[in-house]
């Protein structure tokens, strides 16, 4: 049991913090007033990520042999943990999540070994963005349902169909999607994960922003022929590496909410301290000093819960980290929503307002929770698995 | 940074669980493990027990005579003995009036009380709250004054639970009108037995006598039972509440209490069906399991952070965990539906199983949850503790 930074991970938090500092130095803002996108503040977002490549960031999680893990960092999630606390706190938009999280745990496991050694390689240097096309435009209820299909005709497989909210999709270079090779729908098995380049003839992108600062594209499949070789891992048994996937992207959000709790709580208890009506600060009123020990309680349990999820996203037993980290999720997304909506309102009118820094981190609060699996989604995992854990444990 | 308990903790906690396998008298466990009354005899009998083993102090540093058990060891201490359905310890020797004794006593106190807390044989009670001193606990009036090599008391505290079974109280009592409130206040250890103490019960909304009013009448308190100076109780009143906070947290008993529930859920039927598959039944429990997973963190966060007594966040165990534990009680009593109506007093007693209405177990259930409003307000009421929070962390 030990819940202490090394003191490698401890630099690592710092250095993110000072890379945002400095950029936030750069554009004339303060550091915790969130990022924003590149193309809005005139920066190039490929020269921003290889900075962050510099740092370690992009190959956090990528062993050392493929060039990851730096500096005595890396390797774990809790690593990730410390990134992304970091994240949150500067309200970063880059594709941590899907590049460093998602994109290098699904191409660690491809058993391919020259394509994983050089997709890693690239994707270490910060020259390779990747994003998971999974989710598609009916399958809400479940997180796994696919529809896609990939047809083998011969020596190839030809991919029709349509995946919806694909996290940093439209900058992919790279994308890792979820077809079904066999069975219907909602079965278990038979979805297969096939790599595509983004510039494959078929593959059509509607890049957008979402209301909290993310890009996602949707993508439409349209014949997209495939060598049999573009299959990563077993035919039909790609299940079980995209729900771990998924688990640490999961993992990866709680800590980043984390993050964005603690900046918002100090721009909140900052408002509180300063700002006068009836002749007093406002934070000498109790009705608004119990609103603001709300916060400080969500932010401790999330931050505990953070702790539960990336700890356990890799344990072996897989149910184990799936119960933990959809437990997580489920707490994060309370007391994601819940702290928003308080943060918002002691501060409020200006609370409302696009121009105070707050709101974005408010607006990321509102929303993070409905990325890879909503609150309602996570319950249902957890409670289906701990009615199957009741199921064993009295047989 | 990993959450796994180390080979020397998981042989602990294994220890701990044979030794209350074999130990723990089953009439008691079952008392508890069913909501059932528990009597002084049954925290006595089980108490005694740890005492001989060493460890009912086993939290106490070695040089009072404890095993200086890691703060780990003492939430799987915690953990399994509640698991098991062992009572709560009484806490106000143990936890509350001990550590004041070992940082402020005197080494008469030292060798005194606390060998006889560790071999169990004083019952403690704690004489804070006043009819107009609760909350605003400095403003307590309770007057000792000082007559040779004594002081005499007189006042009342009240809210004093287990006073009927108590052989002392430690009390804090005004000395002084001082210009800061705070600074008049001493704090005394009080023999039950002595002349001029009157316990009178209190009766809560659930029938139970838990709680009483204690007089004071002149009553003769030599000097020596003074702890540290005379006008400094307020001090080491709030040393005491960091210590108080941490273990209302609950989370042994919570878990077991959660067990309890998933147990319930399999044996009550709605129209034919286990409720444990009523889906908005099924719904409360894991919101519950999953808040105390994130309170146990949040613990073991704050256990291993640790060295000297617990700062300000322990406030924030309290709220949750009190939170937590009504929640369940609250959960159960849904649960029970109209079978949570009966009153049958003799339901709580042992042996009173099958004098009820409805399935046994739902007897105490409604019961348990009005008792169970007490925990957002003793110890501090959590309105209290968002103050507390309010001004030391967040600084407003």
């Amino acid at each position: 049991m030990n819940f202490t930074l090394t003191e490698e991970q401890s630099l690592l938090g710092d250095a993110i913090d000072r890379f945002n500092a400095d950029r936030s130095r750069r554009r004339g803002v303060d550091a915790s007033e969130g990022r924003g996108r590149p193309e809005a503040t005139g920066e190039s977002m490929r020269a921003l990520w290889a900075g962050l490549a510099e740092l370690g960031l992009a190959g956090l999680l990528v062993p050392e042999t493929y060039g990851g893990s730096q500096a005595g960092v890396g390797g774990s999630m809790a690593d990730v943990m410390v990134m992304m606390q970091a994240a949150g706190r500067a309200l970063m938009v880059e594709p941590l999540v899907a590049t460093a999280v998602i994109g290098a745990t699904l191409l660690e496991a491809d058993t391919d070994l020259t394509r994983r050694a050089q997709y890693l390689d690239r994707l270490v240097g910060g020259d390779l963005l990747v994003a998971l096309a999974h989710a598609e435009p009916d399958a809400s209820a479940s997180m796994f349902r696919v529809t896609t299909r990939a047809q083998a005709q011969g020596d190839v497989y030809v991919l029709d169909g349509r995946k919806s909210v694909v996290l940093d999709g439209g900058d992919a270079d790279l994308l890792l999607v979820s077809a079904r090779v066999s069975g219907s729908a909602d079965e278990a098995h038979g979805v297969s994960l096939f790599v595509i380049d983004a510039s494959a003839p078929g593959v059509v992108r509607r890049d957008y922003a979402t209301l909290d600062g993310h890009r996602a594209c949707e993508l439409m499949l349209d014949a997209v022929r495939l060598p049999a070789s573009a299959m990563l891992g077993a035919p039909g048994e790609a299940r079980a590496l995209i729900e771990h996937a998924l688990d640490r992207g999961s993992a990866a959000l709680c800590a980043e909410a984390v993050g964005v709790m603690e900046t918002l709580l100090a721009h909140t208890t900052e408002y509180l301290r300063t700002r006068q009506q009836f002749g007093q600060v406002i934070g000498r009123f109790q009705v608004l000093q119990h609103k603001a020990v709300d916060l400080l309680v969500h932010l401790e349990q999330s931050r505990s819960m953070a702790y539960l999820a990336c700890l356990r996203a890799d344990a072996p037993d897989r149910d184990e980290a799936a119960r933990a980290v959809s437990a997580a999720r489920v707490s994060m997304a309370r007391s994601a929503r819940a702290f928003a909506q308080t943060a918002i309102q002691l501060h409020g009118g200006i609370g409302m307002t696009d121009e105070l820094p707050a709101s974005h981190h408010a607006r990321r609060l509102s929303l993070i929770e409905f990325w890879l699996g909503t609150r309602e989604q996570h319950l249902d995992r957890y409670m289906a698995l701990a009615a199957r854990d009741e199921a064993t444990s009295s047989a | 940074m990993d959450l796994e308990y180390s080979a020397d903790e998981m042989a602990f906690r294994e220890i701990v669980r044979t030794f209350v396998r074999a130990e723990l008298p089953a009439d008691i466990a079952g008392r508890v493990l069913d909501h059932r009354r528990l009597s002084r005899d049954d925290h006595v009998r089980w108490q005694d027990i740890l005492a001989r083993k060493g460890w009912l102090t086993g939290h106490w540093p070695r040089r009072f005579g404890g095993l200086d058990w890691t703060p780990v060891q003492c939430h799987l201490f915690d953990e399994e003995t509640a698991a098991a359905g062992a009572p709560r310890l009484i806490p106000f020797g143990l936890n509350m009036v001990a550590p004041v004794i070992m940082a402020f006593g005197s080494p008469w106190q030292q060798s005194h009380y606390l060998e006889r807390i560790r071999q169990n044989l004083d019952w403690w009670c704690q004489g804070y709250s006043e009819p107009g001193s609760g909350s605003d606990l400095a403003s307590l009036r309770t007057s000792a004054v000082r007559d040779g090599d004594h002081y005499v008391v007189s006042g009342q505290k009240t809210w004093t639970t287990y006073a009927q079974h108590a052989d002392m109280i430690f009390c804090l009592v005004r000395t002084a009108q001082g210009a800061r409130r705070q600074e008049g206040i001493s704090f005394l250890l009080i023999d039950m037995h002595s002349p001029g103490i009157t316990v009178r019960p209190i009766i809560l909304l659930d029938g139970e006598h838990e709680v009483n009013e204690v007089f004071f009448d002149a009553v003769r308190v030599p000097v020596e039972n003074r702890v540290g100076e005379e006008g400094r109780g307020w001090t080491y009143a709030k040393y005491l509440l960091g210590h108080e906070r941490t273990n209302i947290a609950g989370v042994g008993a919570s878990k077991r209490e959660v067990r309890s529930l998933r147990e319930l859920a399999e044996q009550l039927r709605r129209d034919g069906q286990p409720l444990a598959r009523v889906e908005s039944i099924a719904r409360r429990i894991a919101e519950i399991e999953i808040d105390l997973m994130a309170l146990e963190m949040t613990v073991l966060r704050v256990l291993s952070a640790r060295t000297e007594a617990p700062g300000p966040e322990a406030s924030i165990l309290k709220l949750r965990g009190t939170e937590i534990q009504q929640a369940i009680t609250e959960l159960a009593m849904d649960m029970a539906g109209q079978f949570a109506l009966p009153f049958v007093p003799q339901a709580f007693e042992s042996g009173g199983v099958g004098e009820g209405v409805g399935p046994s177990a739902l007897a105490p259930l409604a019961a348990r949850y009005l008792n169970m409003r007490k925990v957002s307000i003793y110890g501090g009421s959590n309105e209290i503790q968002k103050n507390i929070i309010a001004q030391t962390i967040l600084g407003l």
